[in-house]
């Protein structure tokens, strides 16, 4: 999509939105042009099947809706682009996972694998967590995936720097019961098309800005900035995976959902929280409460199988934790599909902020083209969908440096029962 | 004297001798050194002793030597010898205070003996009594008599708040680890989930440097710490945590600091047993953990099978809080580490390899 499709989404979101209570669908509109595969929505977790990895530790920028772009760091895929975050690298349990890391950048880097036992390393030199690629070197990590779930892997060199620049991603361990299990216990069933990432960051610019000038920085000093998730700050959170406009931050981290019908839809989604960042993130979903199966790849349950999960509303996802997570929409707020009208006030014209009739919000031309407001975008809940809002419930985070709305922000999508025909 | 109390006076004389080096537990360089060891020998007793424990604790200034030879001032507590005053230079503040074991259904009588320039007290809490936020004058002392009921792993810190100080004694030092063992040996909480093989004591703090400098002026809203310690110590001079494969080291986590911190440990999960003291009735696996301030957490790590000789397992702060000052490797980090040389725990215990 062009430049002029990211403005006008930008646009209508900035106007149209958003109490933070409730939202209604400005964004749906460009998810038409979506293909949707079998079993795989256009914004749910997109795998990187193993159980070899080729990766390469590279560097380059992703942008930011105020118009700022970031140099940062990743671990992408031999031969394939630089992406933040990392790729998500799938794996099935008892696999042994092979990662083959180059090092292009300029100084050392690693991978651990935290939560897994028994990590060889083979080449690389000696560093202090594991062993290290070197510049222009490459070393080698394989373990045995032994346990299903929800992992980090991230740079284990200089972390400080390395992790916060970028080095860090998702590693998915799919249970021998199935794909559609988030473990091996039949309760831990989730709709497959309906699995979800949601890689959690915090980024001070002026650290990356640093190093990709070569000048010092004062980690005492840290302030953040800038809050993704999925690589990604609100509003582009919304879009869906590997957009054009976004060509470094493949991964939507959209949410959607139809309502519980016990023999139409009784499956949860999932979904896979990650705090890659340095600080814990409070998350926050409106409308239903969420159910937590798993902390840090490990199913909840007693020493006698009895079920530990727990409900919240608000889930603390520390540094370096992952949480897995199943929601059901209840139909809390006895919302009836086209025959109760949306509950939020679509604000008056005169109530948006525009810099002119001829200008985009932000009145940069990087931004965007200038231009009319295209009739496709006064079409809001084309389906009867609605929108609530997810997000960081430290207040914040949910904005692009100074601007908000923005940040560790996003949607759920709460489609018709049957699914959104038009907005797939 | 009885048998038991002799040995908490000769526990008491070994913390006194540690002075700062005592935390972690394990971390003693010989085995045969390391009071922990000498206590699982004892025969597991059967019922609580209900012994009469007295305890003498000096607040005093003191400094603190951190790894890039920054100096800092501290307050602090110690153990107060009999018939030596707290002014007196064998008399050192440690930051943190000494380890305080007891055992469950003991009598504590703990006299804190005020050499600070100002009122300092004592608070315990998760035992029963009134915290204390009065305490002694300068000079003065305060004596806090308690049963201790239940087995956990707990805090001691200032309940001091004057007009001139704000809250800053805390920071400044005035915290310790208390822990209360159940009667039955290699047990944290005298329940099989809850046995162990060696233990380490991990005590989280912050230090801001200009607090240090200026305690009665220093405005706490410009609080930015500089160092993060485990113990009293940064990396690289944080205490290793020795064992062997397939050992069960419990981690006893006590936040003195002021911020929350989220620990991790690779290559293994920690199972959560307890926090606060408050056993969990269904211990959960982690890798990393969130501390908040003023917090205990129990967790039991165990060492994987087949670790080659010398395996070191980081233990560290996830919140990356990893530099002394600006310079990495540094703060809240320190390792498990295969240390083959260690004879096995469990064949002590007679808890079977």
């Amino acid at each position: 999509m062009s430049n002029k499709g990211r403005t006008l989404i930008r646009m209508g979101l900035l106007g149209l939105t958003c109490g933070i209570i409730l939202c209604a669908g400005p964004a749906s509109a460009r998810f038409r042009q979506a293909q949707v595969t079998i079993g795989q929505g256009p914004s749910s977790v997109v795998c990187t099947n193993g159980p070899s990895f080729n990766l390469r530790a590279t560097d380059g920028h992703i942008s930011v809706p105020d118009g700022n772009s970031i140099y940062m760091w990743t671990f992408a895929e031999v031969g394939g682009p630089f992406q933040v975050p990392s790729p998500v690298l799938c794996v099935d349990e008892g696999a042994t996972v092979t990662v083959n890391l180059t090092n292009e950048l300029a100084e050392p880097v690693s991978i651990i694998f935290p939560g897994h036992v028994g990590v060889n390393t083979t080449g690389g030199t000696p560093g202090l967590f594991t062993a290290e690629a070197p510049p222009a070197g490459s070393v080698t990590y394989s373990f045995v995936a032994s346990e299903p779930g929800t992992y980090l892997y991230e740079s284990g060199t200089e972390p400080r720097k390395q992790i916060e620049m970028g080095l860090h991603g998702a590693l998915i361990v799919r249970p021998s019961l199935g794909a559609n299990y988030a473990y091996n216990d039949a309760a831990t069933e989730f709709d497959p098309g309906r699995e979800y990432l949601m890689l959690l960051h915090d980024i001070d610019h002026n650290l990356h800005q640093a190093v990709e000038w070569g000048e010092p920085y004062d980690y005492t000093t840290t302030r953040d900035y800038y809050w993704t998730i999925n690589g990604r700050a609100f509003p582009d959170t919304l879009a869906p995976n590997s957009v054009a406009w976004l060509p470094a931050q493949p991964y939507s981290a959209l949410l959607v959902v139809e309502p519980y019908d016990a023999t139409t839809n009784p499956l949860p989604i999932l979904l896979r929280y990650l705090n890659a960042g340095l600080q814990n993130h409070p998350f926050h979903l409106h409308g239903n409460y969420t159910r937590i199966i798993a902390q840090d790849g490990r199913l909840l349950r007693g020493s006698g199988s009895e079920d530990t999960s727990y409900q919240s509303f608000t889930q603390t996802i520390g540094s370096g934790q992952t949480y897995d997570v199943f929601m059901r929409w209840t139909d809390v707020d006895g919302w009836a599909t086209q025959s109760t009208p949306i509950p939020v006030d679509i604000p008056d014209l005169t109530n948006l902020f525009f810099h002119n009739a001829m200008t985009t919000w932000s009145g940069e031309v990087p931004l965007g083209e200038q231009g009319d407001v295209p009739v496709g975008v006064t079409v809001h809940n084309i389906c009867g969908e609605y929108y609530l809002i997810a997000h960081s419930h430290a207040l914040n985070e949910i904005q692009n440096f100074d601007e908000g709305m923005g940040g560790m922000t996003t949607f759920l999508r709460v489609d018709p029962p049957g699914g959104c025909m038009p907005v797939p | 004297m009885r048998a038991r109390a002799t040995t908490i006076i000769g526990l008491g004389l070994i913390f006194a001798a540690m002075a700062l080096l005592l935390i972690a537990v394990p971390a003693l360089a010989e085995p045969q050194s390391n009071p922990a060891e000498a206590r699982q020998a004892e025969p597991v007793r059967a019922a609580p002793l209900g012994a009469t424990v007295s305890v003498d604790l000096c607040a005093k200034a003191g400094t603190l030597t951190l790894p890039d030879s920054t100096v800092v001032d501290t307050w602090g507590f110690a153990i107060k010898p009999a018939s030596v005053a707290c002014t007196d230079v064998s008399v050192q503040a440690q930051v943190p205070g000494p380890l305080l074991e007891f055992t469950a259904g003991d009598s504590i009588s703990i006299t804190l003996h005020n050499a600070l320039a100002e009122q300092a007290s004592i608070v315990f809490p998760g035992q029963d009594l009134m915290p204390d936020h009065v305490g002694a004058a300068p000079g003065g002392s305060v004596a806090y008599s308690f049963t201790v009921d239940e087995p956990g792993t707990y805090l001691y810190e200032s309940g001091t708040f004057s007009d001139t100080t704000a809250a800053v004694q805390v920071a400044m030092g005035l915290y310790g680890p208390l822990v209360v063992r159940p009667t039955t040996a290699g047990q944290a909480y005298g329940t099989p989930a809850s046995a162990y093989d060696r233990e380490a004591v991990l005590v989280l703090s912050e230090i801001d440097p200009d607090l240090h400098a200026n305690p009665t002026t220093f405005n706490l809203l410009d609080y930015s710490p500089q160092y993060w310690l485990i113990s009293g110590k940064a990396y690289p001079e944080t205490d290793p945590i020795l064992a062997l494969p397939e050992e069960r080291v419990l981690l006893r986590y006590v936040n003195a600091g002021l911020w929350n911190h989220t620990l991790t440990v690779l290559g293994m999960h920690q199972t959560v047993i307890a926090v606060d003291a408050y056993v969990k009735n269904y211990p959960h696996e982690a890798v990393s953990l969130i501390i908040p301030s003023g917090q205990t957490w129990d967790s039991i790590a165990t060492l994987p099978a087949g670790a080659p000789f010398g395996t070191s397992f980081p233990l560290y702060s996830r919140n990356l809080f990893l530099s002394n000052e600006n310079t990495f490797p540094g703060g809240m980090m320190t390792f498990i580490t295969y240390d083959p040389t260690l004879l096995p725990y469990r064949n002590y215990l007679g808890l079977g390899m």
